[in-house]
């Protein structure tokens, strides 16, 4: 208690004791200009200019000015209605000529907020990108959940779609990955508060995570600043980078009120090319040759019934697209509604939302009721309160995503045989309204699936904030933010038996299934500051924070899952096989109190100080883990310094009119991931039973030391705009450095332990972040902005406790080795297939066998390249087949303006990532009776076929399918996300503001080469699983209708 | 001044939440899930809970255990089904860095829960938590464990430079533990050092007894506990018996048969008794195999009781046989020992091996009949005997009686079971080893073959036929005394049943011809009775030590290297390497790695 007390009242004494009374006099020094429209070079009458708080004037008819001001090194700053406010800096200069912009265009000169400040770009020292959903393009308004606000014009922010289903939304990496076991997501502030992304618990629906950010509206969100560059004062939390979103907030009395209403057709995705049902009834029948079974037994099989007097001769003479079946267009509707006003006391911002979205897989929705409460009150002259509340709930039925699984709709209806149908059909091939069982090959009836299963999520958060402010002085302010989040999602699942093949389980045959959990995160928050800020004379700003914030988490989750209940009408847990039912949950506590101080200086208007330190605490980490202990616990130490020099307020380039900014940044500080689990650094017990009775035994190699990991970033960064801010330029080269890597580290067999988790190895991140904007055409009538972002990193590992090792995920190896990338795929090389026996034989290769035997090759097999030349294609032979991270990534986007029609459109592109195709593997590998790619045509049938498509065997007991550069493909894409052509209707009365139609198509055109349904996708947010595309459902084409209305 | 009385009034609540009291660290983990190191070991609850975690623990081990020591013995074979790592055991190859079964860390994850409990009952102590005589009930029952499990270590593993295992008798927590500087204060030993120091342990543990502490003895699922701890008398038998302690092995593995002290616990208790009723009742067999009466020379009316041993449960014959057993339940974790031997509902990895089978057939009965109860013995009235021929081809049954078709309320999703341990059987024979190398050959052959009563018909050949007072006795003092007197109304002295007399000796039990001694009493009769553990105990985890131990005593790898490889020998593997390789002591070992 007595540090934390000591800290505070130093910083608080300091900047008591700093505050002094500043002197208003006379200086004597005037300065002219005009102010000038900078599309027209028209002059602006009535713009006011500022000299700080020192004097004020409004422009003439001519757009001249005369003021006072402090210094020839001051800033002026003018603002007028319907232009971007600016800022100019004098340097020595007595006449100056200002050119204004109109609002929406991008410009250093916007504002960017924080958690509690706003400043300008201009004096930003971080690597910070801004940018405002809600005032820039309602294109950005399309359904989808938080991140669509900010994917995109950001560079350096990676927004990765997860997959099709709706609501799913995106992993978001900033510059890379940080951690390869720790979470690599951003933090996320909604106004001022941690909004928890990280994602709890365990799904019972295979295949889907949940996506907070879906909770919050797009069309809520008024501005996005992203910090890439660290942000010590978020210490621990803050190695993926800081997203600050500041949600509508009210900033005039007069009453608004906006309604929005659209409609999107969301069109089913393009289908696998797969077998149709003679191309499939020849490779089953191949396959079960292969399998050993007699072409006698083949031939008595009822799908290769010849004779249509036989019975059940129509049940397997049908051509079914399954894929047309299970996926089918869909609608989606939003509404929203926004209310704001106030009056001088108080002002509110108020906003509901309604999304009902439908997926494109039959039977799947996502919809989502959204409440926001925004007001800020004016209790005196001194003492404020911003508070904020919101509140969600959103529900998903997720029919299928696509994962293998016999319970999965679109899985089953890629291998589903295509001469079959889904109702029984009696013998004269007379379909009934009855759906049929699982088939022959034990794939299940992809329609009874969709009509009999369940698979709900249901989500809801409160969440919200009251910001206390109490302006002791004019310039110490003391606040304090109390907070809390109420997170609460029920997932309910039910697996029918009927048209569904049965799973095994060690027990006995699994029929149907029910499984249900809930999940509870519960957090209090409570953030306190002081705020000084002081210009201590004209050529020094201060402005200096410190707080102390803590949380403090508790999370439930339980789960039950029974199986084989008597019959499909009996759905509620507790009445399955109690041999096979199982329970469990999750309880976590955590809480963090971290302690910061943030100083800006501003020395002259062009040397920019930014130092910040702060002292995380965690309950999470060691006893004796990294940094300074305080009242018993560990509290990481986390610094930071920024730097900036305006090059162009220099007195030498203020003169140069082409120039608006030249600004030089430089940044260096520490930051943290305290994701390393709420109880691996203590050492504890765990139950173990003996029979029914519990007992108890130590449960981990402790180590006291375990703390948080530590990532250094490190950013240069150049920003420039030039002729009128006509072209504006941001580029940063980066380079971020985690050490102390979370890592679960092999401990000898002699401490009867596997491992323990241990802060040991790391890796580093470099790259560069463009960001280029521009106004091509500014004229009154016509306006056309085009910008474009690019983005690259590279990553190496440094150093791993063991050097190398590789981790397994859906057949592909990972390879994780010191001096390497992380990700990178570890397989076999091949060049095509053996053309026959003799081609093999003549290879001298053999093949290591899983029982160690070494067989050779044959003809139809795979030629996999013998690196370790020794004739034996073994283990050794793996080599890099490729690495998923892109070569670069990013977007070009465009806005044409003319004559009440605007016009929008986002490419978004990624060039040089390598992908496993894992989808293209389980259709393509030949070895099980599922249908297969229609490329599997080529498959090598005969001696001397040349040909690149192995033979068809069962089990491929050659290993042809292996992990192989055979699934490995080229992801680059580039995709039209969005093109938006709006009108805006010319009726201006009182009574309607303004009337907009506006029409998008979203996804409409990707250009790739990859072979898979979509190019885009995330498996999960590790750094591990990238560029692995398990066939989750894609997105799809979208066309959006709608209509605002502003009263 | 007013600053700083501010602070006071938004600080001092703010943190209240954080810093619950002064005297705590500020920011502790609450934890529900795990339970932190002040909230076990408080109580004798928490006490309880420390052994049954460690019984959890040791159930972990059965498969492995199994493994070890029988598959890389010459009784247990490989079937087409095993893997390499299977293979690399059965055959004695280098063993693969991965190879799960050749990984000791399930052994020292046990022993370090032993070595915590053991630790901590000592602070309960001293912390008066419990009193000293209840932590000594359970301090004893940790150590015994920890022996039992360093004695499995050092049978099977020792470290390639070294050499031996680490001798670890404290808690390894925390990752300091595994400082090299800290785990040198832990001497390897081999095993012979090992034996001496496992030995000074156990006769240094404060109770050796039963436990009959209410907290511990209990009926858990339905099964009584009292057979599934382990018999602390059995463990220092057996380990004077490693050492070479012969007389005091005899000792101990006499006192555990003198356990029956009233009604027919006195006569069947431990004592390999014989079917007093020879009726077809399997619950008054006594585990007793032969023919229907007088029909002796009817093959189809073989009775194979012994085998139910393996298949009952509670009953009267299975608590005189059994000394330590334990239960896999259908309601806790899967029974892998069905993995390793089922040919339904498991992978049937593992089957008896030809010389296995070789072994029993070529034993003879009273009535000239070849063959072994014990091996597979088909008849209609009992089970088939260790293992069964399903589909051709022999499936190891006696870990899987109670999930096989012969369990009548059979239910293949219930995958019950049982580890068998230590029973009767092996108690007998080894008490017959000690026995016979402590110069009590013809005890030793009694116990072996048919029993004391048929092999001590008098001392004074010279007394009245009905005259008992110089018959049937051993006329030694403890641990050789045996009395198998049973007299009629006649006989002197009259209506006399003395403990030993129901008596029938391991092979007596399943109707086998008594062996013959020609040689040297000591050799012969030792080897007969490594060739009997072979034909009794076969696959319960008893062979490689029996092998081992044999070998050592002689100073003779052959015992143990012939063996083995005339297993893959008659298997057609390449038998004469790896008797070459078995030849030298340290290739008995896998690497502590």
């Amino acid at each position: 208690m007595n540090d934390i007390r000591k800290i505070l009242t130093f910083v608080l004494l300091f900047a008591g004791l700093s505050a002094g009374a500043q002197n208003q006099q006379s200086t004597g020094i005037r300065v002219t200009g005009t102010v000038l429209n900078a599309s027209t070079n028209l002059p602006v009458e009535l713009a006011a200019v500022h000299c700080s708080n020192f004097s004020s004037t409004f422009t003439e008819k001519d757009g001249r000015f005369s003021i006072e001001v402090r210094s020839k090194n001051d800033v002026l700053t003018i603002r007028a209605s319907g232009f971007q406010s600016k800022d100019v800096f004098l340097s020595g200069r007595e006449t100056v000529s200002v050119y204004l912009n109109q609002e929406g265009a991008f410009s250093f000169q916007e504002f960017g907020y924080s958690a509690f400040s706003s400043r300008k770009q201009l004096y930003e020292t971080q690597a910070s990108s801004v940018t405002h959903p809600e005032r820039e393009s309602i294109s950005r308004l399309s359904p989808g959940s938080a991140e669509a606000s900010f994917d995109g014009p950001i560079a350096g922010l990676e927004a990765r779609a997860r997959n099709g289903i709706k609501g799913a939304g995106s992993d978001l990496f900033i510059r890379g990955y940080s951690s390869i076991y720790a979470n690599n997501q951003p933090l996320v502030l909604v106004d001022g508060m941690i909004y928890d992304t990280r994602i709890y618990g365990s799904s019972m629906i295979k295949g889907f995570r949940p996506n907070p950010l879906s909770g919050i509206d797009v069309g809520d969100i008024e501005h996005v600043s992203v910090v890439k560059d660290a942000l010590p004062i978020y210490g621990a939390q803050a190695s993926n980078g800081v997203i600050y979103i500041r949600t509508s907030h009210a900033d005039e009395q007069a009453t608004s009120i906006d309604f929005s209403m659209n409609g999107t057709l969301e069109m089913a995705p393009d289908e696998i090319p797969l077998l149709g049902a003679e191309d499939y009834r020849l490779f089953l029948n191949e396959l079960f040759l292969t399998k050993g079974l007699t072409a006698d037994s083949i031939a008595s099989m009822p799908f290769q019934n010849l004779d249509p007097s036989l019975m059940n001769y129509p049940a397997y003479r049908n051509n079914t697209d399954w894929q047309k079946k299970v996926f089918a267009d869909n609608y989606s509707t939003q509404f929203r509604l926004k209310i704001k006003g106030g009056d001088d006391i108080a002002l509110y911002a108020l906003s509901i939302g309604y999304l009902g979205q439908k997926g494109t897989v039959t039977g799947s929705d996502h919809s989502r009721f959204n409440f926001r409460f925004n007001s800020d009150i004016r209790f005196s002259q001194k003492v404020t309160l911003n508070a904020n509340i919101s509140f969600h709930y959103t529900t998903k039925n997720i029919t299928a995503t696509g994962m293998e699984s016999p319970y999965d709709p679109v899985h089953q209806a890629r291998i589903k045989a295509p001469f079959l149908q889904e109702y029984i059909q009696n013998e004269q091939g007379i379909a009934s309204p009855d759906l049929s069982d699982y088939d022959f090959l034990e794939v299940s009836n992809p329609m009874a699936l969709l009509r009999y299963m369940t698979q709900k999520d249901i989500n809801y958060r409160l969440f919200g904030s009251f910001n206390f402010n109490w302006k002791i002085s004019k310039n110490f302010t003391i606040s304090d933010m109390v907070g809390l989040s109420f997170d609460k999602t029920r997932q309910s699942v039910f697996i029918p038996d009927q048209g569904v093949a049965p799973d095994s389980s060690a027990i006995e045959p699994i029929t149907n299934q029910m499984k249900a959990n809930i999940l509870r995160h519960f957090t209090i928050n409570n953030d306190l500051r002081a705020l000084y800020q002081k210009d201590l004379g004209f050529d020094h700003n201060l402005s200096l924070m410190g707080g102390a914030r803590f949380s403090i988490n508790t999370l439930e989750e339980d789960w039950a899952a029974d199986y084989n209940s008597a019959n499909d009408q009996i759905r509620t847990l507790g009445n399955g096989n109690y041999l096979l039912r199982q329970k469990g949950g999750t309880l976590g506590d955590w809480s963090n109190l971290t302690l910061y101080l943030n100083a800006d200086y501003r020395f002259k208007n062009r040397y920019l100080l930014t130092l910040s330190a702060s002292l995380d605490g965690s309950s999470r980490y060691g006893s004796e883990a990294d940094g300074v202990k305080i009242l018993g616990s560990c509290f990481g130490v986390y610094p930071g310094a920024a730097l900036a020099w305006i090059v162009s307020s220099e007195p030498f380039l203020a003169n140069t009119r082409a120039i608006d900014l030249l600004k030089i940044r430089f940044s260096y500080g520490l930051t943290g991931n305290d994701d390393i689990g709420n109880y691996t650094a203590q050492r504890y017990y765990v139950e173990k039973n003996f029979l029914s009775y519990q007992g108890l035994v130590a449960g981990n190699l402790w180590n006291p030391s375990l703390g948080a990991e530590k990532n250094a970033k490190m950013n240069i960064g150049l920003d420039f705009s030039a002729f009128k801010e006509r072209i504006s330029l941001t580029f940063d080269l980066f380079q971020n450095q985690t050490t102390h890597l979370f890592d679960y580290i092999t401990a000898p067999s002699l401490s009867g332990y596997y491992g323990y988790f241990g802060n040991m190895g790391g890796f580093t991140t470099r790259g560069m972040d463009l960001s280029i904007n521009a106004r091509v055409v500014r004229t009154p009538s016509i306006q056309w902005d085009l910008g474009a972002v690019v983005s690259k990193y590279t990553t190496r590992v440094d150093a791993l406790f063991d050097q190398s090792r590789t981790a397994s995920i859906l057949g592909a190896e990972i390879l994780t080795r010191v001096g390497e990338p992380i990700g990178l795929f570890y397989g076999y090389e091949t060049n095509g297939v053996y053309a026959s026996d003799q081609v093999a034989r003549e290879s001298g290769l053999l093949n290591r066998m899983n029982n160690e035997q070494t067989v050779p090759f044959a003809g139809g097999d795979v030629i996999f390249i013998d690196h370790h030349e020794d004739g034996i294609i073994d283990e050794e032979d793996k080599t890099i087949i490729g690495d998923p991270t892109p070569d670069f990534t990013g977007e070009i986007f465009t806005r044409l303006k003319f004559a009440g029609f605007t016009l929008d459109a986002s490419l978004g592109f990624s060039y040089g990532g390598e992908v496993y195709n894992y989808l293209r593997y389980s259709l393509e590998n030949m070895s099980t009776t599922g249908n297969q790619t229609l490329a599997t045509r080529n498959r090598w049938k005969y001696e001397g076929q040349e040909t690149r498509m192995p033979r068809a065997v069962y089990g491929d007991p050659a290993g042809n399918s292996r992990f192989s550069d055979r699934w490995i493909e080229d992801g680059s894409y580039a995709r039209l996300k969005n093109v938006t052509l709006s009108y805006r209707l010319p009726i201006g009365t009182k009574l309607v503001r303004y009337a907009e139609i506006y029409a998008s198509g979203i996804n409409l055109v990707t250009l790739t080469r990859y072979l898979g349904p979509d190019p885009e996708f995330s498996l999960n947010g590790f750094a591990l699983a990238q560029g692995i595309d398990a066939g989750m459902i894609p997105q799809n084409k979208m066309v959006l209708l709608g209509i605002r209305i502003g009263l | 001044m007013k600053i700083r009385k501010l602070i006071s009034i938004i600080a001092i609540p703010a943190f209240v939440a954080a810093s619950f009291s002064s005297c705590e660290p500020l920011l502790t983990p609450d934890a529900d899930e795990v339970l932190l190191p002040e909230d076990v070991y408080r109580n004798i609850d928490d006490a309880d809970a420390a052994i049954r975690g460690i019984y959890g623990k040791l159930m972990d081990l059965a498969p492995q255990y199994i493994v070890l020591n029988e598959l890389r013995a010459d009784l247990m074979d490989v079937t087409a089904h095993a893997d390499l790592s299977l293979i690399e055991l059965s055959e004695h190859r280098s063993v693969s860095n991965d190879n799960p079964w050749a990984s000791p860390r399930l052994f020292f994850s046990l022993i370090n829960s032993c070595n915590d409990a053991l630790y901590q009952f000592g602070q309960m102590v001293e912390k008066n938590r419990i009193s000293r005589e209840l932590a000594d009930v359970r301090y004893s029952e940790a150590m015994a464990i920890r022996c039992w499990a360093y004695l499995q270590v050092s049978l099977h593993f020792a470290d390639p430079e070294k050499g031996g295992v680490p001798y670890i008798t404290e808690p390894l927590n925390s990752i300091e533990s595994l400082d090299p500087a800290y785990l040198e204060k832990f001497p390897y030993l081999d095993l012979p050092t090992m034996i001496d120091s496992l030995l000074f342990a156990m006769e240094s543990i404060p109770y050796k007894d039963l436990i009959t502490d209410e907290g511990l003895i209990t009926i858990m699922d339905g099964y009584n506990t009292d057979l599934m701890y382990i018999d602390k008398q059995y463990l220092l038998g057996e380990l004077n018996l490693w050492k070479g302690n012969y007389h005091q092995a005899a000792v101990y593995f006499k006192t555990i048969m003198e356990r029956g002290v009233s009604g027919n616990d006195l006569y069947d208790l431990h004592k390999l008794p014989f079917d007093a009723s020879a009726t077809l009742d399997v619950t008054t067999s006594r585990y007793n195999s032969g023919y229907v009466r007088f029909y002796n020379n009817d093959r189809l009316s073989a009775k194979n009781m012994w085998p139910t041993m393996f298949y009952e449960t509670q009953t009267n014959n299975y608590h005189n046989e059994w000394i330590w057993v334990l239960y896999f339940d259908e309601l806790y974790e899967p029974n892998s020992l069905v993995d390793l031997f089922a040919k339904d509902g498991g992978s049937y990895l593992l089957k008896p091996s030809n010389l296995a089978i070789t072994n029993w057939n070529k034993q003879v009965q009273l009535n000239t009949f070849a063959g072994d109860f014990r091996g597979y013995y088909f008849n209609y009235f009992g089970l088939p005997g260790s293992f069964d021929i399903v589909d051709n081809e022999p499936v190891i049954m006696k870990h899987i009686y109670r999930y096989s078709q012969y369990n009548p309320d059979f239910n293949p999703s219930e995958k019950i079971g049982k580890w068998h341990l230590w029973r009767s059987g092996s108690l007998h024979l080894r008490y017959s080893e000690a026995a016979n190398r402590d110069g009590q050959h013809r005890i030793a052959y009694s116990i072996l073959n048919n029993g004391i009563r048929a092999n001590y018909p008098g001392a004074d050949t010279t007394a009245a036929a009905n005259d008992y007072t110089k018959r049937q006795q051993t006329f030694l003092d403890f641990p050789y005394d045996f009395d198998a007197r049973t007299t009629g109304i006649s006989d002197v002295p009259p209506n006399l049943r003395q403990p030993w007399f129901r008596n029938m000796g391991v092979r007596g039990r399943v109707y086998l011809q008594p062996l013959e001694v020609t040689g040297d009493s000591l050799t012969v009769i030792e080897s007969q009775i490594l060739d009997e553990c072979a034909l009794e105990l076969a696959f319960e985890g008893q062979r490689w030590g029996d092998l081992v131990r044999m070998s050592l005593r002689n100073n003779n790898p052959s015992i143990l290297a012939d063996k083995v490889a005339e297993k893959l020998i008659l298997s057609g593997k390449d038998g004469e390497a790896v008797r070459q390789k078995l030849m030298d002591r340290k290739n008995w070992f896998l690497p502590l790695q």
